[in-house]
């Protein structure tokens, strides 16, 4: 065994020439392939450590829906679902965790001066109590939350309030009244749960939680009728989003039987698609490398089995002194063994250095040993099915006969 | 040593069968130096390979020893050529991948003798065939009368006690013969058996018996 190996090490450097190439070739494939898979992993691995961070989350897609029909087309650069709408997309998707909430725009409801940084948000009591629960503060007939950023948040039963920070509000005289700066507003639940009067519309409210949003830097691009909407949904996988927000617009295009036009922006599906689509490339690249590595075993077992033939008179000699049959064939196993040993071995330095060098990608490539495991797994396939191909060539060999010919 | 008795050989082609080997006896005793000798074709080379195992005769028994060899499988004459064999060839069949060196180490390695003992011997044989200072030369690198003495030192790697030489001066000029003949000589008589094939007549006096052979036949 020793000496086959022995013996294999001296026919491999004495062969080199021809096998040079062979390592180079795998080498190349193999390089090819680590690092394929080492991208794979990477995708992988953000895809799944971004499925992680959104795992029974909400995430907030924040779309901006341009409905023609209820703000004219380009008349004004509005966005925004009316509320009809939002309530009905929050009805479809109750299932999913009653957590959207629905801003107004404050200057419909309100003049100049005391509210101008306030907006009123539609919202479920949930969504109150996870975004504000701590700050929660009860005064009689009014409810409030104060949390860091809102100012203070108020409520007189279904409508909510809240003033953007630096405003001073204080209980006025009546327990329904605020002191905001120094006028008292008697806050009129009625007010706010009542008609809204929005310039394009009346819509009831009922029986929700009405909230102002401090906005305290504005938007680019927010002016007096924008409307934001904000449709938290709960995923299992976020990789349905794409799909769910395709199905969104559908049923708001079906809703308003065609004369809804929307645009939207959804950094997340953009990531996801990209990652896929790069996981798609990969696939195919691997593939691909895999395929030629299926040649380049096709290659080398025909080499391998031109050597055998030319090395008959060596066998045949082997033989007369003294050599098994498994002899030989294990020294032609290890041979092939060095060989694509050698080129996988290779191949990973290559694969290695390529992930360390390559950073076209959207995401962090690592290189992990796993990456290695199917080279390895190669670099054992190849010499047994060269095995396969060759050893009935070299069982054929007779020695006399052999050694007649040379 | 080795008893041969009523060996026949027989080549089966299409249609025609040779009879390379007809009914022949031969004794060889241990120590003896046997020449055998006859035109071409006479079946020479076919005697020397059934009695180095390499080939088997159609009819007839082969004592080496107590060993039948017919009686032995292919891997059990494997070991029996490593352990008890030694060939040298008309056309030296070395190794061309191989120094000289590695070479003589061959059946030792086939021996299972581990590698420093393998080079220590090998070196020492080297030496003994007078070729200490082309040891790591390959065969493409020695003339044919070096290579042939690479080829007898190889054969006596394994000590073996029989040594079968087909032709092995066939390639060499008159003066390389002559030194070939006497270190043949000279191994016979440190006691190793040497069954040599040739048709030159002129070198019978270097053996105790001589063989001759027409068409198959000890006559
Ligand atoms: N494999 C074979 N198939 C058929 N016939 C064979 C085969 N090998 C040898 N022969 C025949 O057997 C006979 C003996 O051959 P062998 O090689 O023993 O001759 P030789 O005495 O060694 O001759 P030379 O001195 O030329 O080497 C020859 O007639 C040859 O044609
Ligand atoms: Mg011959």
């Amino acid at each position: 065994m020793r000496y086959s190996i022995q013996k294999a090490a001296v026919m491999v450097r004495e062969n080199i020439k021809i096998y040079l190439w062979v390592i180079v070739e795998l080498t190349l494939i193999t390089g090819v392939l680590v690092l394929a898979d080492a991208t794979h992993r990477s995708a992988d691995r953000e895809i799944g450590r971004l499925s992680e961070i959104y795992q029974d989350q909400e995430i907030y897609l924040i779309y901006n829906f341009l409905s023609e029909e209820y703000f004219g087309a380009g008349e004004r650069a509005a966005c925004g679902i009316t509320l009809q709408d939002f309530m009905f997309l929050r009805e479809r998707y109750s299932d999913r965790g009653a957590f959207q909430y629905y801003v107004y725009d404050h200057l419909s409801l309100y003049e100049d001066g005391v509210f101008q940084e306030m907006y009123l948000v539609w919202g479920s009591e949930e969504f109150f109590e996870r975004q504000f629960g701590k700050g929660r503060m009860d005064f009689g007939s009014l409810k409030g939350y104060a949390g860091p950023g809102a100012g203070a948040l108020l409520s007189g039963g279904d409508a909510m309030l809240v003033a953007s920070p630096g405003m001073e509000i204080s209980i006025g005289s009546q327990p329904d009244s605020l002191l905001i700066g120094d006028a008292e507003y008697r806050f009129e639940p009625a007010d706010v749960s009542g008609t809204i009067p929005l310039s394009q519309a009346n819509i009831i409210i009922d029986s929700a939680w009405c909230l102002f949003l401090p906005i305290e830097e504005r938007p680019e691009g927010w002016g007096q009728t924008n409307i934001g909407t904000t449709l938290s949904i709960c995923f299992e996988d976020f990789r349905e989003a794409p799909e769910l927000i395709q199905e969104m617009i559908s049923l708001l295009i079906e809703r308003h039987e065609g004369k809804f036009s929307y645009r939207h922006s959804d950094v997340l599906s953009d990531y996801i698609s990209r990652a896929e689509a790069i996981l798609n490339e990969i696939d195919l690249f691997s593939f691909i490398a895999k395929v030629c590595l299926c040649v380049a075993a096709f290659g080398i077992a025909g080499i391998m089995m031109i050597l055998v033939r030319r090395r008959r008179k060596e066998y045949a000699i082997s033989y007369a002194m003294g050599a098994h049959k498994w002899n030989i064939c294990m020294e032609l196993l290890f041979e092939v063994f060095m060989v694509c040993g050698t080129g996988s071995v290779l191949g990973c330095l290559l694969g290695f250095l390529l992930t360390c060098l390559q950073t076209q990608s959207a995401f962090p490539v690592q290189f992990s040993a796993g990456c290695v495991s199917v080279p390895v797994l190669l670099s054992l396939l190849i010499p047994l099915f060269t095995g396969i191909v060759i050893l009935p060539d070299v069982n054929a060999v007779n020695p006399m006969e052999t050694m007649k010919c040379e | 040593m080795i008893t041969l008795s009523n060996i026949s050989k027989k080549y089966q082609g299409r249609g025609v069968s040779t009879a390379a080997l007809n009914d022949v006896s031969l004794r060889v005793d241990q120590g003896e130096f046997v020449i055998i000798y006859g035109k071409s074709g006479c079946g020479k080379s076919t005697l020397l390979n059934i009695l180095g195992t390499m080939d088997k005769p159609t009819d007839g028994t082969y004592h080496f020893k107590d060993t039948d060899i017919g009686s032995l499988k292919f891997s059990e004459l494997s070991q029996f050529r490593n352990r008890h064999i030694g060939f040298i060839f008309q056309s030296f069949y070395l190794i061309n991948e191989f120094t000289a060196l590695a070479n003589v180490e061959m059946p030792l390695g086939y021996a299972g003798i581990g590698k420093g003992e393998r080079r220590r011997r090998a070196e020492e044989l080297l030496k003994m065939v007078g070729l200490e200072n082309k040891m790591k030369n390959k065969p493409s690198q020695l003339s044919g009368g070096e290579q042939q003495r690479v080829a007898i030192a190889r054969s006596l790697a394994a000590a073996p006690s029989l040594l079968l030489a087909d032709e092995p001066t066939g390639n060499l000029d008159e003066k390389t013969t002559d030194d070939i003949m006497a270190l043949l000589k000279r191994i016979n008589q440190e006691g190793t058996t040497v069954i040599m094939v040739t048709h030159n007549v002129d070198l019978a006096h270097y053996a105790d018996k001589v063989v001759h052979m027409a068409d198959g036949r000890i006559v």
